[in-house]
């Protein structure tokens, strides 16, 4: 009996488990199943995921030295975290407004700048922001749309409520992970999926290739997309083979394109071919050597002179990291508010500004509780978590921070949610966030019903990237 | 397609074919050197000296050594032209256009791949599973060729990797002849005992085949006949140069004067093998006939690489 020793941490929301002690209704049949199966037997099923993974190339590499790099899959815990169908449409309506008050924001702030002038976002938090992409001033986007893709992480805290961790605006990945971590469970858990009524995943590729075809500046027949990868060096790069393999695009790398008369091509055993849509997986500064790093040799010299002329979509637009800057975050209810006025149905964690002295003394005094984040950080770099710290850590922290207050941000410590993981042969609870992936384009707002859970693998921690140990897990939305 | 693409498919078959054509050549050899009449002490010395760029000291200080051999030409990761090496330039060319080709066929060379990778393959060469190690390797390779044949589609990819598969094939058979009949002096007149020839018709899988088709007698003729100019041999070098024949007419769609070029090198090619004979080989010697041959192929594929895999 696995659950016999399942032991819940107070304080903590178990996404399976009561207090009391009792199982959550939309567990039930799963725990039933856990509790009638053989430990060998569920080892053996996660041999067989990691074997699926290993012989997929779902891997990333790890170089130490100059040793030759050693693959690594992922880390897949292989039972599925449950949400339902009730919260699910909760957590969908709060997404949907939130992408709908950014894209607002992103086209407001690139052209009137209504909100500066009215004074809802500080006009220097803007000036100061590093993503802030002042190319892309003036320029129209097709429909207006600037985040076509986004991943929003949402963390549950104590009581179960959902909160919005951060925005990912920019090239959101992890969506291969999603579908490929359902593939496997459909192999290892069959009988449980029957079970279940499981929405399905599958049909993320279909859709982003609906919103790509439909981005086109010349409406063909056959528009051309290309989804643009840094390469196969990538940490990414499985995921940009994966979307083109479902989309049946073609994967280039910077050094097939060319740019001539403000027109986009790539260079083909026939000649060159006019290329209509990108669906980009390289940052803003990389893009194009000409307008911005000119160091960069994954980008297309000239690119931006043809996004300008609307020659080419790029998909997410240009510029939206001002959008997913951690500072520019604490502002985004006021935002829903103003652009829509409405209430924000999914909660911000409260922030503190460091450049706020009130809120620095504040967070100076209870560094213990807080988690200290750089603004333009991502993959849980630059970060502090004060619970775990040591003073000396601390000690560097502040000083970070005061010479560079605009560079960070302080929240309190979240009590991340627990869902249920094997490991080492038991059942334990281990904390966990949410990354569901939503479309938008010009026929509305789809999220994909699922998401990438992600693990902290290490009892007790509360870091789930997969950059600092963390794993994932397939994530079922039943009815 | 992407020209980058093109050529990343050219090269991922040729490097399969090359492991291949390796492995089978020294399964043969490894059979052979386990032979009563070798003593244990088995020449290695042709094999170092065709597959390898190894300098002559060290060929000389290990060509009596089959468990060092078997390493460096198996596993040496500082040997550019390892199978390990080999696969490995092969699954990252795979993982550079994994999109373009089907799931199945990159799992397979994936697989191929972590063969090595998870030491399986080392374990078994360190645990006299010699024998074992060479089929479960030939029969990742085979394994490659019939999911790409079941699952790839056919078009311009396909006719790519259909190039860079018989260009190395023709090369590889073209060595391998020269080698052999180099230690005979290049005499055609030599009557060789059947005994010295069977390795080299096993490691081109052309053993049962030359018996079926060949009557006995002229050993030395027959097997040169087979290997260059055999239109049912699937390894002779007429076959693999008419195959690049017909996937060049194919590709030449567009009647470009660099297309029509390449279209009569390779048809002077095909037809001088086709219509050469061996009172004409012997007069202008064989070694030759096999160098002109050779520069022929090297030629059209510079000129090929150049037209459609040139985005640089």
């Amino acid at each position: 009996m696995l659950f016999e020793n399942y032991k819940i941490k107070s304080n903590f929301w178990d996404e399976m488990a009561m207090p009391d002690g009792n199982v959550r209704a939309h567990y039930l049949n799963l725990l039933n199943k856990l509790n009638n199966i053989d430990t060998n037997e569920l080892t053996r099923k996660e041999e067989i995921a990691k074997l699926m993974f290993m012989n997929r190339g779902i891997t990333f590499t790890v170089y130490s030295g100059n040793e030759e790099g050693i693959e690594r899959i992922f880390p897949f815990d292989i039972i599925p975290r449950i949400i339902t169908s009730t919260e699910w449409n909760f957590i969908s309506k709060g997404v949907e407004q939130r992408m709908r008050a950014l894209n607002l924001f992103l086209h407001d702030i690139y052209h009137e700048q209504n909100c500066l002038r009215d004074g809802i976002i500080p006009a220097e938090l803007i000036a100061s922001c590093p993503h802030y992409n002042r190319a892309i001033f003036g320029i129209d986007v097709p429909h207006n749309i600037y985040v076509h893709i986004a991943g929003i992480d949402l963390v549950r805290d104590a009581d179960g409520t959902y909160y919005v961790l951060e925005d990912n605006l920019r090239t959101p990945s992890g969506v291969s992970y999603m579908m490929e971590n359902r593939d496997v469970t459909k192999a290892i858990f069959p009988e449980l999926m029957n079970k279940y009524k499981v929405r399905h995943v599958s049909n993320y590729p279909l859709e982003l290739q609906k919103i790509l075809v439909s981005l086109s500046p010349n409406q063909t027949q056959n528009p051309c997309i290309v989804i643009l990868t840094p390469g196969v060096f990538n940490s990414a790069y499985y995921e940009h083979t994966f979307l083109a393999r479902y989309m049946g695009v073609d994967l280039v790398e910077g050094r097939d394109l060319v740019v001539d008369n403000h027109k986009v091509y790539m260079k083909t055993t026939h000649g060159l071919k006019k290329v209509d849509v990108i669906y980009r997986r390289v940052d803003d500064e990389f893009l194009d050597p000409l307008a911005f790093r000119p160091d960069s040799i994954l980008g297309v010299p000239g690119l931006l002179s043809a996004y300008r002329n609307g020659n080419v979509s790029i998909v997410n637009a240009l510029g939206n990291g001002v959008a997913d800057d951690k500072a520019v975050y604490a502002y985004v209810p006021k935002m829903i508010k103003y652009y829509l006025n409405e209430e924000p149905l999914l909660k911000n964690v409260p922030t503190y500004m460091m450049e706020d002295v009130e809120h620095r003394q504040f967070v100076f005094e209870n560094m213990n509780k807080m988690v200290i984040k750089k603004t333009n950080d991502s993959g849980g770099y630059g970060m502090l978590m004060g619970t775990t710290a040591s003073d000396e850590e601390i000690e560097k922290f502040k000083q970070a921070i005061l010479l560079d207050p605009r560079s960070f941000i302080a929240q309190p410590t979240l009590n991340l949610s627990t869902v249920p993981c094997y490991i080492n042969g038991e059942l334990t609870p281990r904390h966990v966030d949410l990354r569901p992936y939503a479309l938008f384009g010009p026929d509305g707002f789809k999220l994909i019903p699922g998401g990438l859970t992600r693990v902290a693998l290490k009892e007790g921690s509360l870091v789930v990237n997969s950059s600092q140990g963390g794993g994932s897990k397939d994530t079922w939305i039943v009815d | 397609m992407l020209s980058r693409i093109a050529d990343s498919l050219f090269w991922m078959n040729r490097y399969v074919e090359r492991a291949e054509g390796m492995l089978r050549m020294l399964k043969i050899n490894y059979a052979t050197s386990l032979d009563s009449n070798t003593d244990g002490n088995y020449d290695w010395y042709q094999v170092l000296y065709s597959f390898s760029q190894m300098e002559e000291e060290k060929m000389q200080a290990i060509r009596y050594q089959t468990h060092e051999v078997l390493q460096y030409i198996i596993l040496d990761k500082s040997n550019s032209n390892s199978i390990q090496s080999i696969i490995t330039k092969a699954r990252e060319n795979a993982r550079g256009l994994q999109d373009q080709i089907t799931k199945e066929l990159w799992e397979s060379i994936n697989e191929y791949y972590h063969k090595f990778s998870s030491g399986k393959i080392e374990h078994m060469l360190n645990t006299n599973r010699q024998s074992y190690a060479f089929s479960s390797l030939i029969n990742q390779s085979l394994y490659y060729y019939g999911v790409a044949e079941v699952t790839m589609p056919r078009g311009e990819g396909w006719n790519f990797m259909g190039i860079g598969k018989n260009i190395e094939r023709a090369l590889q058979t073209a060595d391998i002849v020269d080698t052999r009949f180099h230690d005979i002096g290049y005499d055609l007149n030599t009557p060789m005992d059947i005994s010295y020839w069977k390795n080299l018709l096993m490691s081109l899988s052309g053993y049962e085949f030359y018996l079926k088709c060949y009557p006995t007698g002229l050993q030395t003729q027959n097997v040169l006949d087979m290997i260059l100019m055999n239109t049912n041999f699937p390894r002779s070098i007429f076959y693999s140069v008419k195959k690049i024949n017909y996937i060049m007419e194919k590709l030449a769609q567009l009647n470009l004067k660099e297309e029509k070029a390449l279209l009569h090198k390779i048809g002077r090619l095909k037809s001088r093998i086709e219509y050469a004979d061996l009172s004409f080989i012997q007069k202008v010697g064989l070694h030759p006939f096999l160098e002109e041959i050779r520069n022929e192929i090297y030629d059209f594929n510079y000129d090929f690489n150049k037209h459609f895999f040139a985005y640089h």
